[in-house]
């Protein structure tokens, strides 16, 4: 992340309840701010502050609960561990160059693929890639048109994980695991040609890892 | 003579030859020379599983292009000509994996079992083309870790629901195979001969062996026509 959110990141954390808060999320289950609020005896101001802050910053998961009389968020961590990087960029990331390797994987996967011969892989391959991908396509544009940064990398990682995650999964159904990953892995291998500074600056090859 | 749980293969005048076909769920060598119309037989085998008996085909290449293939079901009016929309015929170019593989190293048997274990299941294949044995074989230094292998992908072949046609090059008029092994552990042995008879370059096939059948021994011509490979069952090349 770049050094204005790595800052927010750190206050958020160091604050009274930070550390408590994200104990008490770490089982993984669901909790809205008011649990956090009765579990450790802090108001519930608080606690959702610290919640909706770390949710900006990409450390957890929510989702709506509704219910007859209204809406609330609720809040997870996907697991007990969290990660904070600081990158000195400036400000600046190649989001638009990362974003191409990352097209011409895919564009590569599905040539392979069709070079391959196998019938229907290549259609079940464009069906996962028009879904949203529990909301991560519309949150990485939505960081590229706020002006990208560390963290638009990040989600853009994200999404071609879970992209790639997928294309596996197909692949790996129809012609087995090590065939999958070699293909994909080979397309990977085509799309870097030319720009490896790029990708291993970026670690971008780490979203088409196993 | 005709015997069932046989697998034909549609080729004029050689099914005749073989109590209608190869024994089903077996594994059969088809070796010869450059030309002698190795590759031209197993995807006759293919294709006329796939269109003509409706059973789904896989012709696996590991030398040949996808595109090559499709020029000779073209040339030798496979199909009529018609793009398999059934997807009964599939023609899988695994050579796509050796471009892509570290250092662009060839295809081995374990990588080619762990592609068949889950290809011939999730496409329901029946007649499966491996084309061909010597492609593989640039993977092992000795021929006796070759003929390992191959007896192990061999006994995977049995236990699929699968009839097998391994095609195979002879590399001179000396041995009938490249590594001198492959014969051994088939169940059959096809050899596609090419010779030279006052300038002229002739085909011929000879059935060296095929178990549980009774077969023709004989040295037959064979013609490649229009319609593709016909062998010629009533005449023999002395």
């Amino acid at each position: 992340m770049d050094e204005k959110a790595f800052s927010e990141v750190v206050a958020l954390l160091s604050g009274e309840h930070g550390l408590s808060i994200l104990k008490y999320l770490s089982t993984g289950e669901w909790r809205i701010a008011s649990d956090a609020s009765r579990a450790l005896g802090i108001h519930t101001t608080t606690a959702s502050k610290f919640l909706s802050g770390l949710h900006r910053h990409g450390f957890l998961e929510r989702r709506i609960r509704k219910s007859h009389t209204r809406r609330t968020f609720e809040y997870r961590l996907p697991a007990p561990r969290i990660t904070v990087g600081l990158e000195f960029e400036g400000g600046h990331e190649p989001i638009r160059e990362a974003l191409d390797f990352y097209l011409d994987y895919v564009s590569n996967v599905l040539a392979k693929t069709r070079r391959l011969g196998w019938p229907g892989i290549e259609t079940q391959f464009e069906t996962r890639l028009m879904r949203n991908h529990d909301g991560l396509k519309e949150h990485l544009f939505t960081r590229i048109l706020d002006g990208g940064g560390a963290r638009a990398m990040d989600d853009l990682r994200d999404l071609f994980g879970e992209i790639h995650r997928e294309f596996l999964g197909i692949a790996s159904g129809a012609m087995g695991h090590a065939t999958a990953k070699r293909i994909l892995g080979g397309a990977a291998d085509d799309a870097e040609k030319g720009r490896e500074d790029l990708v291993g600056r970026y670690r971008l090859r780490e979203a088409l890892e196993v | 003579m005709t015997i069932p749980d046989r697998v034909p293969t549609g080729i004029e005048g050689f099914d005749r030859l073989v109590q209608g076909g190869f024994p089903d769920r077996t594994v059969n060598l088809v070796s010869g020379p450059a030309g002698s119309g190795k590759s031209l037989f197993a995807l006759h085998f293919c294709v006329n599983g796939a269109f003509r008996y409706r059973e789904p085909s896989m012709y696996v290449m590991l030398e040949e292009t996808k595109s090559n293939l499709e020029r000779a079901m073209k040339a030798f009016g496979m199909n009529g000509g018609l793009p398999d929309r059934s997807n009964r015929f599939l023609t899988i170019d695994l050579g796509e994996l050796r471009r892509t593989g570290p250092h662009g190293t060839a295809i081995g048997f374990e990588e080619l079992q762990e592609f068949l274990a889950s290809a011939l299941k999730s496409a329901g294949v029946r007649r499966l083309v491996v084309d061909s044995l010597s492609a593989i074989g640039l993977r092992y230094p000795t021929v006796e870790e070759f003929r390992e292998r191959l007896f192990s992908f061999c006994r995977f072949l049995h236990e699929q629901e699968v009839t097998t046609i391994l095609v195979a090059e002879s590399p001179d008029g000396l041995l009938l195979t490249r590594h001198g092994v492959e014969q051994f552990l088939s169940d059959s042995f096809v050899f596609l001969g090419l010779e030279e008879v006052k300038g002229d370059l002739r085909r011929t096939l000879t059935v060296r062996k095929m178990r549980f059948t009774k077969h023709d021994t004989a040295k037959h011509p064979v013609h490649i026509t229009a319609n593709g490979l016909t062998v010629l069952a009533e005449e023999k090349v002395t």
